[in-house]
């Protein structure tokens, strides 16, 4: 029997990603949305608190290039409860990124249909000077993954893509990530319009195999390591308990980071 | 008129649409929404589609889903409490510092209504003891409630929330020791407040206010929602406060198109403040003003059969036969309500057998008790009806999944020294270990209580006679079990522990929610509360992790903490009879095909509930303060109710209304409350003219 996709599914980071790691996952997480709150790590006050301090550096980051004033913000990342709030904070204020011009746009989301599918990006900023497009992504990993690592990301490829697309950009796309916990060190991929191209190829295979999967096709992932930090773990009898936050790695967390659905932001 | 309607729907125009439900007007809304996402060209410009609460917001992200061309447009659905909360968020370091908080530069906790209802607890409890509040007879939770509710009118109705006592006194008739028990609330909520600035705590209230007062005059604010949102459309403003409808009236000219959306006969959450007189405003604001009207025959006739029922004087315009093919009563008499629901389910059960669809029928009452959904829900059952409930105020204990997670807890943390009922043991033993049958189960428990520890005795502690009657397979579940616990003593962060307990014990094969899916969720919606528990401390208050744990599981059981988690799937569920309040059901802006109205002699149709501490009206916008609440005020208002509700529900019933009627109600009750009069009459009228005739 073909699984019914529903028709205003959109496709984001975190979803294809899960899909990649795991069919079934995907099955039950996006087409049965089934909810199941094991645990994803044994130290989850650990991983609760550095996903919490991200969530605020990020807010300050938004709250700089909205316009806040810098003093103000240098003070509540001092009174913030993790001192790591204050040392990224200085950090990206030391760095080329806090003097960027041009049209800036914090936390900004996007849509676009490609081939009669949607898809969803939420970007902590982007910006548009002189022509280009530079999509900037701040990370502050407890490991921080290798520029092998992140070329090859879902995000990387599909950021571009959907940028591009739903812009109607032909320019190269400028890529900047800055893990705060090695400023110095600042990668930044460029993407041609061939490259961009060429990822958008290779999604819209991806996604045409996930349309027309039948259901039984969604089959569990063979890779049974995977299953250590999945939290149907219980669910498909592959394992107890939770593996600890130090074997974690950024693939393990990006099926989390989930991009919202179409856009709508509803509360 | 269609065409024109469309056309003027299609433009950059600012619009004000009314017209009773049903009509078309969120029909509008959405082509409104499609025309915006598809049509418009040049720079990416923001949407903002403002709807009244969550659930109004579903046929906007239908109609998103028909958009297959929209590139560069933002669309955002929001309630106005959403964006409050997620504004004054981000904006919290530009107004910390001068909003009278003790640690501005520090992140704020926002509170729920139950978190802030439990901070009330804490300034109210030593209060009682004090001997406030003596004269009133109210449940804790029913005081803690109204007492939120009148710090939260005095804010997004607009007046000083030290005048609460003061208005609520001065509109008052009856004995002067009721004047005291204002004068206690107000200490209460002063003090209140003075606990959320000291501590960072942002409770409903103090997020309008800082939006209302500092927010909305702050220019980088203004400019940058500017940014955000270019469009609006706004739908059953008449379902929100009138602080919404000012701050929509002063964006009004920033926007560059604009559709509000208002129902003429609504207003159903007056008693939480929503105000159907200040969003008529909009009216005299925008450019055109479209009266939408349904005018079939059909239509005319429901309008004139609610408005013949409301006023005894009004001529018949229908004959009797009319209103029989419209409204149903049993055909024969009922005397006890057990019987009624007997009746109603054999009604529903012929429907559906005759191809009506379950999602087209609803049953309604004034309260829906746990008794009523399960006497239906098991009549409809043995003939593999589903029945799904709707009840925006049910408790987190209800659940039994919830009470299998709260004893386990119970059970890890003895320091709490909270008792435990055994039969609640040995139901909850029964549940988590499918192998054991409640005898199993109850040997278990009883040779607990008999030890008096308090806690599962261990399996080698087991008296011979009762473990050589489990089986080897049932003894290991129990020794998995009881090891887990020993194993998970002492972890005091519940959703840490709820999380372990599922995905480590609960969830495995062999226990009770291995492949149970309704399991996964409900667990979640714990650890939700309990997460939003948690963070309402915030890093401010020093409290010791264990008690707040235990604060946590004694809410839970008191019923403070409510389950009001939006349960998508429920709602979608397509293949189930609903049962819900009445309120709930007006709320859901859907209509049905056939109506099972219960409890019809109830006065709960249309009378403001008892609140000895709290008043709708007298704390609405439209109030003249100093004026007195009289009885005449509250038969007017009760006849209001009465009228609203009935033209509601008329309007949402396609085909047929039963009056489901018993001589004896619910309660035991023989009750004839106004509706019934009023149909009554209604029956009389037109049975003595076709007699006439």
């Amino acid at each position: 029997m073909k699984t019914n996709i529903p028709a205003d599914f959109s496709f984001s980071q975190s979803n294809l990603h899960t899909y990649l790691r795991c069919r079934y996952k995907f099955y039950l997480r996006y087409i049965q949305g089934l909810l199941w709150p094991a645990q994803l790590t044994s130290d989850a006050l650990v991983y609760e608190e550095d996903r919490n301090a991200g969530i605020r550096f990020h807010q300050l980051l938004h709250q700089y290039f909205i316009g806040f004033d810098q003093d103000l913000l240098v003070q509540m990342a001092q009174n913030d409860p993790d001192p790591r709030v204050l040392e990224w904070f200085s950090s990206f204020l030391l760095s080329p990124f806090a003097q960027l011009d041009g049209e800036l746009n914090p936390e900004k989301t996007l849509n676009a249909n490609i081939d009669g599918k949607l898809f969803t990006i939420k970007m902590d900023l982007l910006q548009f000077v002189d022509g280009l497009y530079h999509i900037y992504d701040w990370k502050t990993s407890r490991k921080i993954p290798s520029r092998k690592t992140l070329l090859e990301s879902v995000q990387t490829k599909l950021y571009p893509l959907v940028l591009s697309e739903a812009l109607s950009s032909n320019f190269p796309i400028h890529f900047h990530i800055l893990e705060l916990n090695q400023v110095d060190a600042p990668i930044t991929f460029t993407f041609s319009a061939p490259e961009v191209a060429k990822s958008r190829d290779y999604f819209m295979l991806l996604t045409d195999e996930i349309l027309a999967l039948e259901e039984h096709e969604f089959f569990r992932t063979d890779k049974l390591q995977i299953c250590k930090t999945c939290e149907y773990r219980s669910h498909c009898n592959r394992g107890i308990k939770a593996p600890g936050i130090s074997d974690l790695e950024l693939l393990d967390m990006e099926d989390y980071l989930e991009t919202g659905n179409l856009n709508t932001d509803l509360v | 008129m269609d065409a024109a309607l469309s056309t003027i729907l299609s433009s950059d125009n600012k619009i004000f649409l009314h017209g009773e439900a049903c009509s078309g007007k969120t029909g509008f809304g959405c082509q409104r929404l499609k025309y915006l996402l598809s049509e418009m060209k040049g720079e990416p410009e923001g949407i903002l589609v403002l709807v009244s609460q969550r659930s109004l917001a579903s046929p906007y992200q239908e109609a998103l889903k028909q958009v297959k061309t929209y590139r560069k447009s933002e669309v955002s659905i929001l309630t106005m409490s959403g964006l409050v909360r997620r504004m004054v968020n981000l904006f919290w370091p530009l107004i910390g510092h001068i909003s009278g908080f003790y640690r501005p530069y520090e992140p704020p906790s926002f509170l729920t209504l139950e978190t802030s209802q439990y901070y009330m607890g804490r300034i109210v409890d030593p209060m009682i003891l004090k001997g406030y509040f003596s004269t009133v007879s109210l449940t804790r939770n029913r005081l803690l409630s109204q007492l939120v509710d009148n710090l939260n009118k005095a804010a997004i109705v607009g007046f000083p929330y030290t005048e609460i006592g003061k208005r609520l006194s001065e509109a008052w008739v009856g004995q002067e020791s009721q004047k005291r028990v204002y004068e206690d609330a107000q200490e209460a909520v002063n003090a209140f407040r003075a606990f959320c600035l000291q501590n960072n705590l942002l409770d409903y209230s103090l997020q309008v206010e800082l939006f209302k007062d500092l927010l909305w005059t702050n220019p980088i604010f203004r400019q940058y929602l500017n940014r955000q949102y270019v469009h609006l459309i706004y739908d059953n403003a008449e379902e929100d406060p009138p602080y919404v409808h000012d701050i929509i009236a002063d964006w009004w000219k920033d926007f560059k198109s604009a559709l509000v959306i208002q129902d003429d006969m609504a207003g159903y959450h007056s008693f939480l403040g929503a105000d159907p007189q200040s969003a008529s405003r909009f009216k005299t604001l925008a450019e055109k003003s479209i009266h939408l009207q349904n005018n079939t025959q059909d239509a005319f006739q429901k309008r004139e059969m609610a408005a013949t029922i409301i006023d005894y004087r009004k001529p018949l315009q229908f004959k009797l036969e009319d209103i029989h093919s419209f409204i149903k009563q049993p055909d024969q008499r009922v005397r006890f309500y057990p019987e009624l629901l007997e009746l109603v389910a054999r009604d529903i059960t012929e429907k559906v057998h005759g191809g009506v669809s379950p999602n087209g029928i609803v049953v309604i009452s004034p309260f829906v008790s746990d008794s009523t959904i399960f006497t239906l829900g098991h009549e409809l059952a043995k003939n593999n009806i589903n029945l799904r409930s709707l009840r925006p105020s049910t408790s987190l204990r209800d659940e039994p999944v919830i009470q299998t997670l709260i004893l386990f807890a119970i059970l890890a943390h003895p320091e709490w020294d909270l008792s435990l009922d055994t039969y609640r043991i040995t139901s909850v033993l029964a549940h988590a270990i499918p192998e054991f049958d409640l005898v199993r189960a109850h040997l278990i428990t009883k040779h607990m209580q008999s030890t008096q520890s308090g806690k599962l005795p261990h399996l080698a502690d087991l008296p011979q006679q009762i473990s050589d009657r489990l089986n080897e397979e049932q003894k290991d579940r129990y020794l998995t079990l009881t090891n887990w616990i020993e194993e998970n003593k002492g972890v005091n962060f519940l959703d840490d522990f709820f999380s372990r307990l599922f995905g480590e014990l609960l969830s495995q094969p062999g226990f009770g929610f291995h492949l149970n899916l309704e399991s996964g969720s409900t667990t979640a919606k714990l650890i939700t509360s309990y997460k939003k528990f948690r963070a309402s401390f915030g890093y401010q208050i020093e409290i010791d992790q264990s008690e707040l744990a235990k604060e946590f599981v004694k809410s839970v059981e008191s019923g403070l903490l409510a389950a009001t988690f939006v349960d998508d799937k429920s709602e979608d569920d397509v293949n189930a009879i609903l049962i819900t309040p009445v309120m709930s059901f007006l709320g859901l802006n859907q209509a049905v095909d056939y109506q099972y109205w219960l409890n019809i002699g109830s006065s709960g149709w249309y009378e403001r509930l008892e609140q000895p501490l709290t008043h709708p009206i007298v704390l609405s916008r439209r109030w003249q303060v100093g004026e007195k609440w009289t009885a005449e005020h509250d038969q007017k208002l009760s006849r209001e109710n009465l009228e609203k509700t009935l033209h509601g529900l008329f309007n949402r019933c396609r085909k047929e209304v039963f009056l489901a009627n018993s001589d004896f109600s619910e309660s035991g009750m023989e009750e004839k409350g106004l509706l019934t009069l009023h149909i009554q009459a209604l029956f009389r009228r037109a049975l003595k003219e076709m007699q006439d005739d």
